[in-house]
């Protein structure tokens, strides 16, 4: 706590001291009308967080029916819906929402000086579209649940499965449009509403990230909504666009479908870098290595991201040129991927280290993209793909990389940003008990899974063979360790608003804008519009050094 | 396109805020009209010409483009628009050639190694036998006792296929 600024040292006039979002209007309906991006981006957290409590519910359902080879606590199409409902709910009620709606909503404008993001209304729009197709979701789990997997592969999701599979394609399309809008609004926002002297290189690097996410969502998303919608179609009305008894190409329904997905995954990666960026630059004490790096790096991302989608098709029946052409695209991704990883650790080289909660988070993220990061080369590979193309190796790999870098940076960034956001300290040794629990219990869970992998057990496989039960058991084990440091999180989190010490303005001494107005900010962010004058991440002192 | 519209000069998307209704002559649109019906008579009279399964594709794709350009030249008068938006829309085209022209690799070549895998069929049972005899150059003096044995491993024969190497 270097830093203790007051409210007042901020030079604050009376008349805005005490007021603040949160108190500046009460009741529902000024929630529910508002257009401040900072209340929109609370009611997205708050909304994803049920989304990943669902989820999560789910996934402990799923390694509890896993406990033992043969049936332990559901039949077997109970447990296709359960995994189905765990990775929907995860992927497009948590991780793509997550970091980009809640925190890149809440923090955007105030990295950049602006009031508010570019469209307010079409922000708000994006939220209730994030609603109804939210609803649409849950709608298709009370009226039957969908057991087609979160990717929906056809035929069996065109023409098989008796679930609801309609309701829940259209809520993950009426979805998409929310995504859109809010990439949209990201990109105009950053265009036109840098406050005097935030130049792109001033820039903090999360609002990078978010730029690049942003483009990945206006131009993929639209193409999971055709492909969904002709999904429908083709349940509905009989169609023949992706099923071979139609006259349809199944294989053609997986080009279209990772041609958003793959982008996808780094929609939900690419804010967790700038997240994790943030945190690294301020607990270092110092200012970025290879600021442009890292932006750039984002931005390469984020095309290359359009380039690789067939990797997940290895097995498909698509051509071997096709599998040749992707497998060599797909190492292209680790280029600029090691290029943040080493100009992270070039941040922390040196750096006056200070290990706050949110920083034990950030070095979590190094560690754990690390691992999901390096073992998404032994999958681009072709001959060894084929081994392990849908095991649990793969299931490990893409938790390391969703779960263990996105959730981990998402908490962090949380965990960051708590105070701004809400004005209240948090208990910062529960929130180590729970950071604890969480890394243990994560590794134990997956790390497990891809020794199971390497070993020949398949994905989404109800009953196994008895020899993978003992590390199916310990998997199971780890997962109940990661529930309980989630629980405790929530729980230090949530105890933190009724009982935490207010929040100063700067509590982590970070250099960045956002940190430069009162905790909780008022409702048009600053009192006076800033005007930029130092470097990304510089600090007064080392402007006159 | 000459017009002689004052406010043409603006252009759109000037940023000065002075937004002025881009207006064309009607003919300008009856034209562009009947151009876009043409050029869907083409596109169904192409299809009934044989021009190979590529070639057909090739000519859909083209006209698809060019009606595409028409409409977004003069209906949405990006002509006469800011240019950035013309990069934009470029930008879009190339975005859409990658994701058609990359799936092609996959929807053109379905299927050619499955008549090089007939020509050097695999023993499942003894994989690596098979890649000596099919895969790499053998002697062909070691490779021709090999060879006078079964050709069809999967009826049952433990012997590996083994065909003296082609390539």
């Amino acid at each position: 706590m270097a830093n203790t600024a007051t409210v007042d040292e901020l030079g604050h006039s009376p008349e805005v001291r005490g007021k603040n979002y949160l108190n500046q209007t009460a009741g529902v309906w000024s929630w529910l009308t508002t257009v401040d991006h900072k209340r929109i981006g609370i009611m997205y957290l708050v909304s994803v967080l049920v989304g990943f409590g669902l989820g999560g519910i789910f996934a402990l359902l799923v390694r509890l029916e896993l406990l033992t080879a043969k049936k332990t606590i559901m039949d077997a199409s109970q447990y296709n819906q359960a995994f189905t409902l765990h990775g929907a709910a995860m992927v497009f009620l948590f991780i793509i929402p997550s970091i980009p709606a809640s925190l890149g909503n809440f923090f955007l404008p105030l990295m950049i000086g602006a009031k508010d993001v570019a469209f307010p209304r079409l922000n708000l729009l994006s939220l209730y579209l994030y609603w109804i197709g939210a609803i649409f979701m849950l709608a298709a789990i009370v009226t039957g649940g969908v057991d087609t997997g979160w990717t929906f592969y056809v035929p069996y999701a065109s023409g098989v499965s008796t679930t609801s599979v309609i309701s829940a394609t259209f809520g993950v399309f009426v979805m998409g449009f929310s995504s859109i809008l809010t990439g949209l609004n990201f990109i105009v926002t950053l265009h036109k509403l840098r406050a005097p002297g935030m130049s792109w290189y001033r820039m903090p690097l999360f609002l990078w990230s978010l730029y690049a996410t942003s483009i990945i969502q206006v131009l993929a998303t639209p193409v999971l909504g055709i492909t969904l919608l002709l999904l429908i179609f083709e349940r509905a009305f009989h169609i023949g666009i992706f099923d071979p008894t139609l006259g349809g190409d199944p294989v053609l329904f997986q080009h279209f479908f990772w041609f958003y997905s793959h982008p996808a995954v780094y929609i939900m990666i690419l804010p967790g870098m700038g997240v994790a960026t943030e945190i690294l630059a301020t607990n270092s004490q110092r200012r970025v290595f290879g600021y442009k790096a890292i932006a750039f790096s984002s931005v390469a991302i984020a095309l290359v991201s359009f380039l690789v989608w067939g990797h997940h098709m290895f097995v498909s029946g698509q051509s071997e040129l096709s599998s040749a052409i992707f497998s060599f695209l797909t190492f292209f991704v680790a280029i600029p991927s090691g290029v943040k990883m080493f100009n992270w650790l070039g941040t922390l080289w040196g750096g006056s280290i200070r290990f706050t909660v949110p920083m034990l988070y950030g070095i979590a993220f190094l560690f754990l993209f690390g691992i999901g990061g390096l073992t998404g080369l032994f999958l681009g590979m072709l001959s060894v793909d084929l081994h392990l193309h849908d095991t649990y190796f793969v299931v490990a790999h893409f938790h390391y990389v969703m779960m263990g870098s996105t959730a981990i940076a998402f908490f962090g960034g949380l965990h960051h940003w708590w105070p701004k956001m809400t004005g209240k300290m948090y208990d910062e040794k529960l929130a180590r008990v729970g950071f604890a629990l969480t890394f243990i219990g994560f590794n134990w869970t997956f790390f497990t899974q891809f020794i199971l992998g390497t070993r020949g057990m398949p994905r989404r496989y109800y009953n196994y063979l008895d020899q993978y039960q003992p590390l199916h058991a310990f998997s199971t084990y780890g997962s109940w360790v990661l529930g309980l440091g989630f629980l405790i999180t929530f729980i230090c989190l949530a105890r933190s608003l009724k009982t935490g010490a207010p929040a100063p303005a700067n509590p982590w001494d970070s250099a960045t804008l956002e940190w430069q107005t009162q905790s909780p900010p008022i409702t048009e962010n600053f009192e006076k519009a800033p005007i930029v004058t130092l470097d990304a991440y510089e600090r007064p002192a080392e402007e006159t050094a | 396109m000459s017009t002689s519209h004052a406010e043409h000069d603006h252009g759109h998307g000037s940023g000065n805020g002075d937004h002025v209704p881009h207006v064309l002559p009607f003919k300008v649109y009856i034209g562009t009209f009947s151009t876009l019906l043409f050029l869907t008579v083409v596109t169904v009279g192409a299809s009934y010409v044989d021009l190979g399964h590529m070639g057909n594709l090739i000519v859909a794709l083209l006209i698809a483009t060019i009606k595409a350009s028409v409409v977004a030249l003069i209906f949405m008068h990006l002509k006469w628009d800011h240019k950035f938006h013309a990069i934009i829309f470029v930008s879009a085209l190339l975005f859409l050639a990658v994701f058609i022209g990359i799936t092609m690799s996959d929807t053109q070549f379905r299927g050619e190694a499955e008549a090089i895998e007939a020509k050097n069929p695999v023993d499942l049972k003894d994989p690596f036998k098979a890649e000596r005899a099919g895969d790499v150059a053998v002697p062909k003096a070691a490779a021709a006792p090999a060879a006078a044995g079964s050709a069809a491993p999967a009826a049952g024969s433990a012997a590996p296929a083994a065909t003296p190497a082609k390539h």
